[in-house]
């Protein structure tokens, strides 16, 4: 790259109807808030002018400064001035590394961007000269997983997801199981996903338990979530969001486990029965799995330890407890 | 079973020296062969390898490990005290719930070439505890006999084995892969065994193994030439009409085999460590094996929650003791719980359940 050529360059006049306003081939943005750089314009100005290339194209390709670009346009002045490069003097890799330098710079990439990155670094460099000096530049870890991760993000996820992943309504680790389903279940979920704000955990377990339920019953994804039973609990004016959330894992989990809720619930129904002294707990093993039950006491003296065993002793349906499983098929 | 060609050898380091390695050599005498050092080991597989997890490579190396160890059961469940001889991992089959999935970072058809030197290290361990009776298998990370034509396992270990009065070796099997051990005249201690399933999960799921009914065919030649027989039914899985499924199975056994002639029958249900599970959507995207009410078990695999386990048991034994009374039949790594309500009795604890079948040995091999 001839370096003198970039710092000698005059900003020239441009009309936007001359500039490729697409992002790419060597710009790396993503949803990003035009807002602030707006504002900044309206009071002192453009500072640093964008840097175009006058490559073999009607229009010029932006190298650095998409952002500016926008807000431009975005305050309607149709006219802005450039510094531009002429066609030979930089080839693609040095347009691209001129941008992510800036960058790099002057801000923080979202995961998008990085995975952007990462694709069209990965049209100059292999793998292993990427995975050694590209991402730890990105902050991330140098291996291969993380790699292939962040590309797919951009090549696979739909435009929805992605704005969600980077405005942090969808998590990473939830976005890398999204990328394992087919659009249509992709989208359902991160529809039902958005509506329902739920937890890393409980993201990760309603897609487990959705992809479980259509394995079993061969459905798709998307027509468990359009089931009535479903829509009625986010319609439902008297949950909030996170009743709601808790609502739908509830539905979907008796739905994946049946004969275990059915267990559960006739559990709690003979546990409600026995009238339990006050302070006292009686629970299963997990999935009654083990034999064994648990009772815990709270007490607060050995009179009243006493007491309450005594009238645990003396509940007549005590003794006919047992696991619910039997009988139950 | 079709035999799977063999399209390459990798030779460890070393491993040239030992005498089975030239024996495998001279039976694949078109087979490339490459030497791989510690280097290239260490560069791992290329990509897509995993998937396919290198069942058409041989690779020939030295184990380091322990030959002769006890079956890595659960404490938390009811274990029969077996003990395997590592002679192998990973397996020319590829049935889509098999574990070894999962167990083995490096794929390939791993062959422990040093298994003469070492089975005199192993049989020592048992020569030592003659009061001891010792069932041991081979079939636990390989399939027993699916490469018996190209390694010769059979000719290896029958001789050392058979002389042994306390020992039972069983040899594990989906193949009809029968021809090396019938070429034997060794019969004493020896039981060879079948994996069997319902033809639906026979055919769907247990890919290049044998069809049911030639696994049937070689086990009645086996029986017919002298050998003992055992049948593991594992894993079971739920699937449309299973309980019709099953019992088709055990209809062709009663077809080919006389009962009197086995010594156990083992039933087990589908269960896997969590992280298989994402194997198995990989490299088996059709596969039926993970439908179901599966949850976290004691030992933290997954496996049908109990009172379908208990269905899947109860029918199977209940149509398996129609056909014969005595089949020696037992649950692998369960609850006391479930044998109970399943089978009607329990050993208790593993002690119990070892000395069931150790009597199982005596009554039928002595």
């Amino acid at each position: 790259m001839n370096k003198k050529q970039i710092y000698n360059l005059n900003p020239q006049m441009l009309s936007l109807e001359k500039i490729n306003l697409n992002i790419g081939p060597y710009t790396m943005s993503f949803d990003f808030d035009s807002w602030p750089l707006m504002e900044s314009i309206k009071r002192v100005g453009l500072i640093n002018c964008p840097i175009l290339i006058k490559e073999d194209k009607p229009v010029f390709t932006i190298i650095a400064g998409f952002r500016r670009i926008q807000a431009l346009k975005d305050l309607d002045i149709t006219s802005i001035p450039c510094c531009i490069l002429p066609g030979n003097c930089l080839n693609p890799l040095d347009c691209l590394l001129l941008n992510l330098y800036e960058n790099l710079a002057i801000r923080e990439f979202n995961d998008i961007e990085k995975g952007m990155i990462l694709l069209r670094l990965s049209q100059f460099f292999s793998d292993k000269e990427i995975l050694k000096d590209y991402m730890p530049m990105l902050g991330l870890a140098s291996n291969e997983k993380d790699l292939e991760l962040y590309k797919a993000l951009v090549d696979i996820l739909e435009k929805d997801i992605k704005k969600a992943l980077v405005q942090k309504r969808l998590t990473l680790q939830t976005a890398k199981l999204l990328l394992k389903l087919h659009t249509e279940a992709r989208q359902a979920i991160c529809k039902l996903l958005l509506k329902l704000n739920l937890s890393l955990n409980n993201q990760k377990q309603l897609i487990d338990t959705l992809h479980d339920i259509s394995l079993n019953e061969d459905i798709a994804i998307s027509d468990i979530i359009d089931t009535p039973d479903i829509a009625r609990i986010y319609l439902d004016v008297n949950l909030n969001v996170p009743q709601k959330g808790r609502a739908v894992l509830a539905y979907l989990r008796s739905r994946r486990y049946p004969i275990l809720t059915k267990a559960e619930t006739v559990f709690k129904k003979n546990i409600a029965r026995l009238k339990l002294p006050k302070g006292s707990t009686l629970s299963a093993p997990q999935y009654f799995e083990a034999s064994n039950f648990r009772l815990e006491i709270l007490f607060e003296d050995g009179n009243d330890l006493t007491e309450k065993l005594a009238r645990l002793s003396a509940l007549k349906d005590l003794r006919n407890l047992k696991s619910p499983i039997e009988g139950l098929l | 079973m079709s035999k799977v060609p063999i399209k390459k050898i990798l030779l460890e380091d070393g491993s040239e020296r030992y005498p089975l390695s030239s024996r495998i050599f001279n039976r694949l005498q078109d087979v490339p062969v490459q030497m791989i050092g510690p280097e290239k080991l260490a560069q791992g597989s290329e990509k897509g390898h995993k998937l396919r997890m290198g069942k058409d490579i041989l690779h020939l190396l030295a184990f380091q490990g322990e030959f002769l160890k006890p079956c890595p059961g659960t404490k938390e469940y009811i274990c029969c005290g077996y003990q395997i001889l590592n002679i192998a991992t990973n397996c020319p089959l590829d049935c889509s719930y098999c574990i070894l999935q999962s167990y083995f970072n490096h794929p390939n058809l791993r062959v422990f070439v040093n298994l003469e030197e070492q089975l005199k290290q192993a049989l020592k361990i048992t020569d030592a505890h003659p009061e001891e009776i010792f069932r041991i298998g081979t079939g636990e990370f390989t399939d027993s006999l699916a490469l018996d034509h190209l390694v010769g396992w059979s000719e290896l270990l029958l001789p050392e084995f058979t002389r042994r009065k306390n020992i039972m070796l069983e040899l594990k099997t989906k193949t009809n892969n029968i021809k090396k051990l019938l070429d034997l005249d060794i019969r004493k201690r020896i039981v060879v065994s079948w994996t069997l399933n319902s033809p639906f999960i026979t055919v769907n799921e247990e890919h290049r193994a044998a069809s049911l009914e030639k696994r049937l065919k070689a086990a009645r030649r086996c029986q017919e030439e002298g050998f003992v027989l055992g049948f593991h039914f594992d894993p079971l899985v739920f699937h449309s009409n299973w309980q019709e499924s099953y019992l088709k199975t055990v209809d062709l056994l009663d077809k080919y085999i006389d009962p009197k002639g086995i010594i156990w029958i083992s039933m087990g249900s589908m269960r896997f460590m969590p992280k298989l599970k994402e194997i198995i959507k990989n490299r088996h995207p059709r596969t039926n094996v993970l439908k179901g009410e599966f949850i976290r078990g004691l030992d933290g695999k997954m496996r049908y929650f109990k009172p379908l386990r208990i269905q899947l048991y109860t029918h199977l034994r209940k149509i398996l003791e129609e056909w014969y009374p005595d089949l020696g039949l037992y649950l692998c790594m369960e609850a006391d719980d479930v044998w109970q309500k399943s089978m009607g009795w329990s050993p208790l604890d593993s002690s119990g359940l070892k000395g069931y079948l150790d009597q199982r040995v005596k009554k039928k091999i002595g």
